[in-house]
């Protein structure tokens, strides 16, 4: 183990990828901070980028976008009192109080520190827990793997927002379309109308990419014309001090173990862990009253918490090869793109490359610190380059991202057809997250409950016989029950 | 109740009866080890998500509070940005990357009334770099265009 991450290390810090993992990171912390842009989106845009690189700078440069995008989603929450991402609706709460007092460069410094403390204590946990994981999973059979993608598709629960029925309705919307081409097991053409190109199925970043970036471009659209320029109060350019280190650095690593252990729990994403961090470090805190008032342990705890969630997240992602949220299915997708497929084999098959994957966060996480704190000033007028500009920007990378996959004009009419979808989607209050859990999960559940149907030669017994399918058949139905006991609670508070 | 909370589990419903359709018309092989067939995902698919629409609509129906809401359900502003995207992949398939990409930057700007010159130059610099980043850097060939694949010929 040690030599391949030491081996991923020096590939990390090569003249070949670090520049590409700069760029990552640089243009992750760009989108991230601009309003409106997601870290998902982030990904999504910057995926064509690497369809001509090899496996491992490829990678390596989507999971610096992966930690640059979380990271600069809190640059504008602590200059604008507008989270960039979901991610940091936290921050807001102490960072821009701290701007409010003219100490917006102290702000996103402590920022950078506990985003870099949260994320390199994830992906330390992730190097030291993901290949036991990993091994365990190679006893999975066709019975487990269908247990495993039901509990999977539970994620949808967990992620459908205000409205569980809504995002239920967008599973299915996945699932069926992940029936679309040849049966996986009998061949048998579906839904395919003698249209070559359907025979495949839905290639799924072309989705990815309308869903994502272009439905989001649309709607972002319809809010530019009432943009005001941003205009930022002054501020002094004093980072933070060592007595400030020396306060937060606990607040941090506690809230770095917690987003990591949240981020590991499919559908719980960086949004939950930054505000459950952030209560954990008000309720432990010995003076909970300056919380929201310009607390450096708040601002601390919401960054170091979703930041955490970066190697978490990739824990169920590499070991079993099920995403726990959007931004890890856009990851699938591409690991997909270079010919790999995620799971307990690829560790054993491709160890150079998984351990590349861990080296290059720690990589990543460093550069982010560094590029974070020299490059305050910088970022903080990244906010001012206007949306009209950008969404034109993000709709032609995303046609010519759904183009160079394949070369194929098919999958740009994939994509506009999504990104259409995803925006109609979007005004009916559906959740468009559950379509790609359910397109990933479909097949996997489809394929394994058949082999396993053959295997049992007809028989059902499969669900109950086999130790690890129970197991998470009753994880399944444990979460099945909490999301309904949430449900019916959000129902009753509103 | 809402019209268009309405609407929108309906038209579901029509979609989820034709995949239900085409599924009853797959072949069956002749040997069947399981009673599983390629039928059986699609059909349970389509039937849950007509029974979630159904729920969707009766959640809706037995909603007391009249709301009505009278706003347009998209903007103008969604409804060029649709015929945008709809228009630029038409043009790219036609003409290729580099002249519907000019040409489809140079129509938002206008459609948006924008004098600030150097949105044009960013559209026109945006376009030419990528172009040159994919080709050259990445080896990535992007769209040449019917029309101008055939004047190239």
């Amino acid at each position: 183990m040690i030599e391949h991450l030491l081996n991923g290390l020096l590939t990390a810090l090569s003249f070949d990828v670090l520049p590409i993992l700069i760029f990552g990171v640089v243009g992750g912390i760009i989108l991230g901070a601009m309003p409106g842009l997601t870290a998902t989106m982030g990904v999504a845009i910057l995926l064509p980028f690497t369809f001509g690189m090899d496996s491992t700078p490829a990678l390596v440069m989507l999971i610096g976008v992966y930690i640059g995008g979380i990271y600069g989603g809190s640059i504008a929450a602590i200059l604008l009192n507008t989270p960039g991402t979901p991610a940091s609706a936290a921050s807001v709460l102490d960072g821009y109080t701290l701007t409010k007092n003219g100490q917006a460069a102290r702000a996103l410094s402590i920022s950078a520190v506990s985003s870099f403390a949260g994320g390199l204590i994830s992906t330390i946990i992730l190097i030291a827990f993901a290949p036991i994981l990993a091994g365990f999973a190679l006893k999975f059979n066709a019975p487990e793997y269908f247990a495993l993608a039901l509990f999977g598709l539970t994620i949808i629960s967990s992620i459908s927002g205000n409205n569980l029925l809504k995002g239920l309705l967008a599973g299915t919307i996945g699932l069926l379309i992940s029936t679309i081409g040849l049966d996986p097991i009998n061949s048998v053409p579906r839904f395919t109308f003698d249209v070559l190109d359907l025979y495949s199925g839905i290639n799924i970043i072309p989705v990815l990419i309308g869903l994502f970036a272009l439905s989001e471009a649309l709607s972002q659209l319809e809010t530019i014309v009432n943009d005001k320029k941003h205009v930022l109060r002054s501020f002094s350019l004093k980072i933070l001090s060592k007595k400030d280190l020396k306060d937060i650095t606990p607040t941090a690593v506690k809230s770095g173990v917690i987003g990591t252990m949240i981020g590991s729990i499919p559908g719980a994403g960086a949004d939950i862990s930054s505000f459950v961090c952030y209560n954990e470090a008000k309720r432990s805190s010995k003076n909970p009253e300056e919380f929201g008032k310009g607390s450096i342990k708040g601002l601390s705890a919401a960054e170091a918490g979703n930041n955490g969630v970066t190697g978490g997240a990739l824990v169920p992602l590499l070991t079993l090869g099920v995403p726990g949220d959007a931004v890890t299915a856009v990851l699938l997708g591409a690991l997909v793109i270079q010919g790999l497929s995620p799971g307990p084999l690829l560790f054993t098959y491709s160890p150079d490359l998984v351990y590349g994957i861990f080296s290059s966060m720690l990589v990543a996480n460093l550069v982010m610190l560094i590029v974070g704190l020299i490059g305050i000033r910088f970022f903080c007028k990244i906010i001012e380059i206007p949306r009209m500009l950008m969404i034109p920007i993000i709709m032609f990378l995303s046609i010519i991202g759904a183009y160079a996959i394949n070369n194929s004009m098919f999958d740009i009419g994939v994509a506009v057809f999504f990104g259409l979808l995803g925006f109609t989607l979007i005004k009916f209050s559906v959740p468009l997250s559950p379509i790609l859990i359910g397109m990933i999960l479909g097949p996997m559940a489809e394929t394994n409950l058949r082999k396993s149907l053959l295997l049992y030669e007809g028989s059902w017994s499969f669900l109950y016989d086999r130790p690890i399918a129970l197991f998470f058949l009753v994880l399944t139905a444990f979460s099945v029950y909490t999301a309904l006991r949430m449900n019916k609670k959000k129902a009753q508070a509103a | 109740m809402n019209g268009k909370n309405l609407v929108f589990p309906i038209v579901i419903i029509f979609v989820s009866a034709v995949f239900l359709f085409f599924a009853s018309q797959f072949p069956s092989p002749s040997f069947q080890d399981s009673s599983v067939s390629s039928k059986f995902f699609p059909s349970a698919i389509a039937v849950i998500q007509i029974i979630i629409c159904l729920c969707l609509i009766a959640g809706e129906l037995l909603k007391r509070n009249k709301e009505s809401e009278n706003t347009a359900v998209f903007s103008k502003y969604s409804i060029f940005g649709a015929i945008f995207i709809i228009g630029y992949a038409v043009l790219i398939y036609l003409l290729g990357y580099l002249p519907s990409t000019l040409i489809a930057f140079l129509v938002y700007l206008v459609f948006f009334r924008s004098k600030n010159v150097w949105y044009y130059v960013t559209g026109f610099v945006f376009t030419c770099v990528i172009y040159y980043v994919f080709a050259n850097v990445f080896y990535v060939a992007l769209p040449e265009g019917l029309i101008t694949g055939l004047i190239y010929d």
